[in-house]
């Protein structure tokens, strides 16, 4: 029958553009590569690879390159199921640029902690490279593909530290509660797929275009919901704190950004390229998520004496800023607006918190504590560092003109673009939120500039070479793109996402 | 260097650049400048001074002067620097007295610090910041700067005290402040998208602002404006910032920082003050100030305390003035603006003298000062003769210009400046008893009086001030121009009079001679008014403070945080889980129901249902109350039979078949693997209370309910063909099989088949392996296991007698089952799960070796072989140039069997067949030998893969 159904639709193969899959392809060679070599490494050899994993993901980032000079042409695979454009271009190199600080913070802990290094960085390429397909899926089981990818391979990681309960609670609260979410994805998939016949997603969007059928609106619902557990939307967030803390320092700044990230791009390409007629469900739903979201984050995190417990439900309020524009994506004309300034989020956001991780990374080595108080004068013994993580919290607060502010202030402004009463009072709550965010990052602030040492131990700092790099890079990607966010702006126009409203 | 720059158009670009590399370079080499830093933080001030100077012909004629760099094209962010007549009276204010705050720096950090360079390279930096909210024009360009001024007063309020009142008060006045200008910012946007332009210069030009919009931005952008210039009721973080060093305090608090919010008011005053609440809330909150700050002034003893409070009143006196929107009145502002700079710099740096030399500024302590403190006393009696508005000094212009101006059409605005003079004809008078030391306790050592006189340089400065001050009052035609040329900038239509220090006798003069007057009294009877507001104090005691609300406030938001962790973050994944539980059984639950326009008839045509329906009820209520872990299995296996009795009744043998076995295997696996964990669920005390689990399952399963019901009815909905009818229509003709589930499984859907089977494949492997980790010591393969004595079963004669007979049948059906599958109730599926129950039958009778002995092949390699053989026949048919999985058929005559029909579907059925065989043994392996060792297992993923598959097969 298979034969008779394929015969049916004059089965030919796909043409497969090579030049565009390059990126993909050089991840699955790399990993392969680091999975052999691993196998046949002495120990004492294991810091290659961290920098072969480095170098996999600098390989990758040259076709990105190639493709982004070659022209903006759309390449487009397998009936459209699988797409190259600008805007999956653009995420593929934030995510390998990530990738790649990851490797760098990751490299100085897993040595000094004694953790397995070929498999964890085999482990991060194949997380990695779901992240890139994600970037490309224009299809539920693409996309649920590269969901699981580089879900899986996060649940290892966040249980990497195997001798310490905590890392082994975190591993299994992320894995328990992600499959769950997982169930719920895929029940939503399963409804859009037999309501509309299709799991390509701008045939899913054309299917939608009429009265929808609560069938679909269950699965858009569920489908949601699937996606916040992804990107730590509360109610769905519970077990990033948790999870946030226990991993290991380099997998919770991984996860706090590349894993979250990603789950944002495959809600964007949804809500754009299927969803999108479906507004009267899914703005309500996430203007709900988000506005619960960031308060709800925030209000927790000001009592975190943890850092990077205070870090994670910042980083879960910040999840709600982004998903706020969405949430009036398809009043007025906010569509656009709304899509630039998610994209401009993910990025600011994507360095100024890994930056933040990475100086709590090289402090830790020292304090061996992440309570907010280990904090205390570091201004005086470690100037650099304190000034780095100033600038990643200011980024952070949202205060000029460093990095996140002008997402801050694009989100605003698709708020206003917007104009519909609910778009108002989300833009009240968001002010309200920004300013109690405000406090706890100024905590830290006040903290390293103005406290004194805590034991009195002001040995110099000295961050691993890696480190130091990783946090030059989240540094110039904070600033840079604070002071010029036209770099980067120019991205991200609704008319590169490929497909969005049928073109 | 400005004068080489001068007709470049990058003059206040470099200006400001000039700030930010001296204010990162100074901060950058703190300790070897000390406080020479803030020599080298003049030169900034001082280039600033001079170029300006320079620009001042063709701005002063209203030609400003523009710079616009392109900065965020996309978003039409440009930086719009404008020098305009008014920019440049700021900036002449900002960086003039910055220069004397310079000096005057190095004087008052005479003895060596740690952190005095740093505290120059952020003075250096604030002031850059400030100047660049002074020359912006663009409302989001402002805002950046603004922002950084917060955030440079931040550091320079906290900067290295130990004293943790400090790092509070630093902290109230970001936190203000950073609140207050995210508020503005909100109100920018709002103007701005209303307005359609960002430019402050275009803003008075639009039409469009009305509406209910702008009226909420316009109160955003006054709570900007308001915090930041200490207004009540936000005015509690600027006495908390007095302890900032005095020379900071003097340039933040006098001349810069707490102006930017009269500034922004007077610049945005023409546009706006029409609109709804801006004049009744400027008028209201400025005289609600200005007469608060003067009453609290009045109270003060410390000197410093005593200056801020009047510098409150002050600034409650310029919203007024300048954000009134009218020009007289805020050309009588601009004259307040340079008078209170001149005059309240000055006073803070006398005060800082004070302090430095004599180790106290608490009036109680200072019982006058000898010799070679004259010039000090005297600049301080001028500055403080000119803050209480007395001739012939700069601020008795102000306040006579503001009296005049208010007098002709504000009423409301002229009480409050003439309570509000009187008040500070009072503390000023206050401030000189003090300083001169009439104030001191009585029997106080006068330790003043052998207060070392200060160095001249270090009072310079402040006579540089005092200078300008009675210059100015005497000769204010040097800031005619410069005041009017200011108006005209801010009211192009206006034709603003002359500064006159004499403009005759009238009304104004009568006032000012009135309020010195009552002044004057007051300031005589201090004694009994100091007794009248300590009653008024006692009596209101009991109403908040600014601070004590602050403070309230955030007691009041961490107080909620703790709470909320508390009971939503408390690390327990059942709770967890129910949240998540809940809120999806939620979410979907109202347009499901509003689906339902009419209920199904529940008890269709088989009776037989409601038994079945029982019995699944009651194993599922069973098994949520059972307290042992395998009693609550075994009655969820019996839910499991009950739905296969549905099956039967409805008509789908096999199915039903299916169900059987999966349920049978799976109650086995999770009996095997539940005797490593505790006999009863524990009993602790759960996270969630009863009630709360019980209200959560009710939704769950009435969500599940409306849901199975929704999608049962919604087929009608959906306009694709079913899928079952071509299925069923095309099973013989296409897939040679009248089993229809089975031709699913092998042929319709066998790519399915295939990725499930590997699946399973793995899974098993990973058990296995995870198991064998666990408990490394029990599985050595080659230990023999006494048959029986360490499975925890008791050894039962009949057990193994029945076993040993059944084993062979059951086998021999499960082969049955595989073959027959295809046209008759079967299939891979089913006959691998009989086999699997034949094989757990052996187990009980005899443990896992007796497992081992039934099958002399290791199960990986059956598990393997299986997998090998399904996807050999899988792939066979490309060779032939066919496509995947493309099954045929033969047809032959036997002698003996008469007509044999075969599909190559079968080796693929037993491909499977074997993988579930070696999937079941791969599990007693893992978790089927002994129960000597106490190894626990908690995680079971092999059972629950197991059942998986076998679960999709009878749905399929």
């Amino acid at each position: 029958m298979i034969a008779s159904l394929l015969a049916q639709s004059a089965w030919v193969a796909p043409t497969i553009d090579w030049h565009a899959l390059a990126p993909e392809i050089v991840l699955a060679v790399g990993i392969n590569l680091v999975l052999l070599i691993d196998l046949w490494l002495a120990e004492s050899k294991k810091w290659i690879m961290a920098t072969l994993s480095g170098f996999v993901m600098l390989a990758a980032f040259v076709p990105v390159v190639t493709l982004a000079v070659v022209g903006d042409d759309v390449r487009s695979m397998f009936d459209g199921r699988y797409v190259v454009d600008q805007y999956s271009l653009i995420l593929k190199a934030l995510f390998l640029l990530a990738g790649y600080v990851v490797v760098l913070l990751s490299q100085t802990e897993l040595e000094e902690g004694g953790y397995y290094q070929g498999e964890y960085y085999v482990l991060l390429l194949a997380s990695i490279l779901g992240i890139v397909m994600m970037t490309s899926s224009r299809d539920l089981v693409s996309i649920f593909v590269a969901l699981e990818l580089l879900s899986i391979p996060a649940y290892m990681m966040a249980a990497w530290r195997k001798r310490d309960r905590k890392s082994n609670e975190a591993g299994v609260k992320y894995y328990l509660l992600g499959v769950f979410a997982t169930g719920v994805l895929l029940f939503g998939m399963s409804y859009l797929y037999g309501t509309t016949g299709s799991t390509k997603l701008t045939d899913i969007g054309a299917a939608l275009g009429g009265d929808l059928l609560a069938l679909q609106v269950i699965g858009i619902v569920f489908v949601i919901a699937g996606f916040g557990f992804k990107v730590s939307a509360v109610p769905f967030h519970t077990w990033a704190p948790d999870t946030y803390e226990g991993a290991p320092l380099p997998v919770t700044a991984f996860l706090s950004v590349a894993s979250k990230a990603a789950g944002f791009v495959a809600l964007i390409s949804l809500l754009y390229l299927a969803l999108y007629p479906a507004k009267d469900v899914y703005q309500p739903l996430i203007w709900v998520l988000a506005a619960l979201t960031m308060t709800v984050g925030n209000v927790l995190a000001l009592r975190q004496t943890n850092l990077v417990r205070m870090l994670a439900y910042s980083s879960v309020s910040q999840g709600g800023f982004i998903l706020m524009p969405l949430a009036v994506m398809a009043t007025g004309d906010a569509a656009e607006a709304a899509l630039k300034t998610v994209v401009i989020y993910l990025l600011i956001y994507a360095f100024s918190n890994l930056g933040a991780f990475g100086v709590v990374i090289a402090v830790s080595r020292k304090t061996r504590s992440g309570s907010i108080e280990s904090f205390g004068g570091l201004m005086s013994y470690a100037p650099g560092l304190a000034i780095l993580m100033t600038l990643f919290l200011v980024s952070l607060t949202g205060i000029p003109p460093f990095g996140i502010w002008i997402a801050k202030l694009q989100a605003f402004k698709t708020l206003l673009d917007a104009g519909s009463n609910a778009a108002y009072v989300l833009a009240v709550i968001a002010a309200v939120n920004t300013v109690i965010a405000a406090a706890y990052y100024m905590k830290v602030l006040r903290e390293m500039w103005m406290k004194p040492v805590p034991d009195g131990d002001i040995t110099p700092i000295v961050a691993p070479q890696p480190v130091a790099a990783a946090l030059g890079i989240c540094a110039a990607g904070t600033v840079v793109l604070g002071i010029l966010p036209g770099l980067v702006l120019r991205f991200a126009d609704l008319q590169d996402l490929n497909g969005a409203f049928g073109r | 260097m400005p004068g080489s720059l001068v007709g470049n158009h990058v003059v206040i670009v470099v200006l400001l650049t000039l700030h930010l590399v001296v204010g990162l370079a100074v901060v950058a080499v703190d300790r070897r400048l000390g406080r020479w830093g803030f020599a080298v933080a003049a030169v900034p001030a001082f280039a600033t001074v001079v170029a300006v100077s320079t620009q001042l012909g063709p701005v002063l004629d209203g030609r400003p002067r523009v710079e616009e760099h392109a900065w965020v094209p996309a978003l039409g962010i440009d930086v719009v620097l404008r020098l305009d007549a008014f920019a440049a009276l700021m900036m002449m204010l900002v960086s003039g007295i910055g220069l004397l705050v310079c000096v005057y720096a190095i004087g008052y950090f005479s003895h060596p610090k740690s952190g005095t360079g740093r505290l120059a390279g952020l003075l250096t930096l604030f002031a850059g910041a400030m100047l660049g909210v002074v020359v912006s024009d663009h409302l989001l360009a402002l805002f950046v700067f603004w922002e950084l001024t917060t955030v440079t007063s931040y550091l320079l309020i906290g900067n290295d005290d130990r004293d943790p009142t400090a790092r509070d008060a630093s902290l109230m006045a970001i936190l203000v402040t950073g609140a207050g200008g995210l508020a503005m910012l909100a109100g920018f946007v709002i103007v701005g998208q209303s307005a359609g332009t960002y430019l402050i210069s275009e803003l008075a030009a639009s039409t469009s602002l009305d509406g209910t919009a702008v009226t909420v931005g316009v109160v955003c952008i006054l709570i900007g404006a308001f915090t930041k210039s200490a207004q009540v009721p936000f005015s509690g973080w600027l006495p908390g910032a007095m302890v900032a060093p005095t020379p900071i305090s003097a340039y933040l608090h006098a001349a810069t920082m707490v102006k930017a919010g009269v500034f922004l008011l007077a610049r945005l005053a023409p546009a706006l003050a029409d609109i709804g609440p801006w004049r009744p809330l400027v008028l209201g909150v400025g005289g609600a100030t200005m007469v608060i700050g003067g009453w609290r002034a009045l109270r003060q003893t410390d000197l410093k305390l005593l200056l801020a409070h009047g510098t409150v009143s002050q600034l409650g006196f310029l919203t007024m003035l300048v954000g009134a929107g009218a020009y007289d009145v805020a050309q009588a502002g601009a004259v307040l603006l340079l008078a209170h700079g001149a005059f309240k710099a000055a006073l803070f740096m006398v005060v800082g003298i004070v302090d430095h030399q004599a180790g106290t500024r608490d009036v109680r302590h200072l019982h006058g000062f000898g010799d070679g403190w004259r010039p000090t006393l005297v600049v301080g009696v001028i500055a403080a003769a000119s803050m209480a508005g007395l001739p012939p000094l700069l601020g008795f212009i102000a306040k006579e210009k503001a009296l005049d101006a208010a007098g002709s059409d504000e009423p409301f605005m002229l009480v409050m400046i003439v309570v509000g003079s009187v008040l500070t004809v009072a503390y000023s008078g206050r401030f000189v008893l003090g300083i001169l030391g009439r104030l001191g306790d009585q029997g106080g050592e006068a330790v003043s009086r052998q207060a070392p006189a200060p160095a001249w340089s270090f009072v310079a400065p402040a006579v540089a001030l005092t200078v300008f001050t009675v210059g100015a009052g005497l000769a204010p035609v040097i800031i005619d121009r410069l005041v009017r040329a200011s108006t005209v900038s801010l009211y192009p239509a206006s034709d603003p009079a002359h500064v006159h220090l004499w403009a005759g006798v009238n009304i104004a003069l009568l006032l000012s001679i009135a309020i010195v007057s009552i002044g004057a009294v007051a300031v005589w009877r201090h004694v009994s008014i100091e007794r009248a507001q300590t009653q008024f104090h006692g009596a209101i005691a009991w109403l908040p403070t600014s601070d004590e609300a602050f403070w309230g406030g955030m007691r009041g938001l961490t107080r909620t945080a703790q709470r909320t962790t508390a009971t939503l973050q408390n690390g327990s994944l059942p709770l967890y889980l129910m949240v998540i539980l809940a809120v999806a059984a939620l979410a979907p639950l109202g347009p499901a129901v509003a689906e339902l326009d009419s209920l199904p008839a529940l008890v269709g045509d088989a009776e037989a249902h409601i038994p079945i329906a029982v019995i699944v009820a009651a194993g599922a209520i069973g098994a949520a109350i059972a307290e042992r872990r395998i009693a609550s299995v075994l009655l969820l296996g019996a839910v499991g039979y009950a739905m296969a009795g549905f099956y039967v009744v409805q008509g789908a043998p096999d199915l039903a078949l299916t169900q059987f076995a999966i349920e049978t295997l799976a109650t086995v696996l999770f009996v095997l693997v539940l005797r490593f964990l505790p006999r009863q669920f524990e009993s602790g005390r759960a996270a969630v209370g009863v009630p709360v689990r019980l209200l959560v399952s009710g939704v769950v399963g009435v969500s599940v309910f409306v849901l199975a019901l929704v999608a049962a009815g919604s087929r009608s909905d959906v306009e694709q063909a079913s899928i079952s009818d071509e299925m069923l229509a095309r099973s013989v003709p296409d897939g040679k099989g009248s089993n229809v589930v089975n031709v699913i499984l092998v042929d319709f859907r066998g790519l399915d088949t295939m990725g499930e089977v590997t699946v399973l494949v793995v899974a098993a492997l990973g058990a296995v392996a995870l198991a064998r980790a666990a408990r490394p010591t029990a599985m050595a393969p080659t230990q023999p296991t006494p048959s029986g004595a360490g499975t925890g079963f008791a050894r039962l004669p009949i057990v193994e007698a029945s076993a040993s007979v059944l084993f062979p049948s059951i086998v021999l059906l499960s082969l049955y089952f595989l073959f027959a599958g295809h046209n008759q109730p079967g299939g891979g599926f089913v006959g691998g799960l009989t086999a699997g129950a034949a094989i757990s039958l052996r187990y009980i009778a005899g443990g896992v070796s007796a497992v081992r002995r039934s099958f002399r092949l290791k199960p990986w390699t059956i598990l393997g072989s299986g997998m090998a053989l399904a996807v050999g026949i899988a792939l066979l048919p490309l060779l032939m140039n066919d496509a995947l999985l493309q099954h045929r058929s033969f047809e032959r005559e036997f002698a003996l069997f008469g007509k044999v029909k075969a599909t190559t579907a079968l080796p693929f059925d037993v491909g499977v067949y074997l993988v579930v065989i070696g999937l079941v043994l791969m599990a007693f392996e893992a978790f089927g030998d002994d129960v000597e060792s106490e190894a626990r297992s908690g995680v079971d993923p092999g059972a629950d893969r197991g059942s998986e598959p076998g679960a999709e097969a009878s749905t399929a």
